[in-house]
């Protein structure tokens, strides 16, 4: 590492002290050098001292390959400004900056999802999607229709066998629900978990099913976020379940979030990660925070799925195969 | 803000939509789609929204405009427009 480099080094460096690196066992050192500086937008003398400081990589010095994730997570707290995940949570998450009536009034939206497989195709294979099921936050569905044309005609989650290549197309209507929280049980848990300081990283949806890894290292994600207040509601005896969806925006973000039925009887959603990630944002709005306990947001796309599901799966010879998911949403301002 | 002023803006946009192609440096037209004739995802078109704002000095983008992007006559209208904006406001 250079002397000239290490001003510039500083943030990063501090980032990576604080990293929780992906565990071995779900480590891909897959992503190169060169993808590395893509994401990162750093020196290449910043990315060597990266390295030197335990940014976890093989190979020889100059031809490295990082894990995807730890990229992610080592850039997104650098302070650097510049590197692609932080550029990318600034813009996406502005609405969290936007006047609060935005995030309830009702809005319509239109979408296309599309699976294929990632890697080797051929054999038996199956591609299976969670339904989109905005009617259980208060929306609706106007129109759904998948290629092939049968995968959406059952009920429950909209498969696919035998082929390379599930579509879904829709229109939805979301709407949204100023809402507090009346138990103090239930807000006890919630303050608690609030109050503690952790840090939101990508991680793999199967450690993130694994609070009891993640939690005592101050990292929380939506889905272990979740699947934690799940267990603190039910050992306070309050009725509660978690929920997968997603994030209806420029990008197709995944998320969780914990369904509670409080003391009046209706049931309230919980959101801390959302809370959490608004800090990411420039002049979060002040209200966003209370508006993530108990409110419902127009921003959620809600599916049958529990926190510790899987939204898509791709099946090959009856084991889980990696699949590719391209999203576009756009808001549908179409007449009814 | 001049009617030559605004085209300027808008040729700006193209030459800047052009150079960020993920499917390399082009001359896009403005009836092309961003993402289908273009080859921009949901990050790429992130990246060029924000870099727009930067180059062109722009008010931010609001999120939800970018999301009605489909093709580059369309993120010039919304520059334009942005543009324009704060032209009446000053």
């Amino acid at each position: 590492m250079s002397g000239v480099a290490a001003p510039a080094a500083a943030g990063w460096l501090a980032s990576l002290e604080q990293l929780f690196a992906i565990p071995p066992e779900y480590r891909r050192l897959d992503a190169p050098r060169a993808h590395a500086l893509e994401m990162l937008r750093c020196t290449e003398a910043t990315l060597d001292a990266l390295v030197a400081a335990g940014l976890p990589c093989e190979g020889p010095p100059g031809d490295e390959r990082f894990d995807g994730n730890d990229l992610f997570n080592v850039a997104l707290y650098s302070s650097s400004r510049a590197s692609v995940p932080e550029r990318a949570f600034q813009f996406v998450l502005r609405w969290m900056t936007d006047p609060s009536d935005s995030w309830f009034e009702t809005r319509r939206w239109s979408f296309s999802l599309e699976l294929t497989p990632d890697g080797r195709s051929g054999g038996a294979s199956r591609l299976l999607l969670a339904r989109p099921r905005p009617e259980l936050l208060g929306g609706r569905l106007l129109d759904l229709e998948s290629e092939p044309a049968e995968a959406a005609a059952r009920e429950g989650d909209i498969v696919a066998d035998g082929v390379d290549r599930l579509t879904l197309r829709g229109r939805i209507e979301t709407t949204g629900a100023r809402m507090a929280l009346r138990s103090p049980r239930l807000r006890d848990i919630v303050e608690e978990f609030e109050s503690t300081p952790y840090r939101w990283l990508k991680l793999p949806e199967q450690l993130q099913r694994q609070p009891e890894r993640l939690l005592p290292h101050g990292v929380a994600t939506c889905i272990a976020a979740s699947l934690h207040l799940e267990r603190r509601c039910h050992d306070a005896g309050l009725r509660a379940r978690t929920r997968r969806g997603w994030v209806l925006g420029m990008l197709d973000l995944a998320h969780a979030w914990l369904e509670v039925c409080d003391d009046d009887g209706v049931v309230k959603t919980i959101d801390p990660i959302f809370a959490l990630l608004s800090s990411l944002v420039d002049d979060p709005n002040p209200d966003f925070r209370t508006a993530c306990r108990g409110s419902r947001l127009n921003r959620l796309l809600a599916t049958d799925h529990r926190a510790d599901e899987p939204l898509e799966l791709r099946l090959l010879d009856g084991r889980s195969a990696p699949v590719r998911r391209k999203t576009v949403i756009r808001r549908d301002r179409s007449a009814s | 803000m001049s009617a030559v002023d605004l085209e300027h803006a808008a040729a700006e946009v193209r030459r800047l939509v052009g150079q960020m192609s993920p499917l390399g440096p082009r001359e896009p037209a403005s009836e092309d789609r961003i993402i289908e004739d273009l080859g921009y995802d949901s990050l790429a078109i992130v990246e060029m929204a924000m870099t727009l704002e930067t180059e062109l000095d722009l008010d931010r983008i609001p999120e939800e405009a970018a999301i009605d992007v489909v093709t580059v006559k369309h993120l010039e209208e919304l520059v334009i427009g942005i543009l324009r904006r704060r032209e009446d406001a000053s």
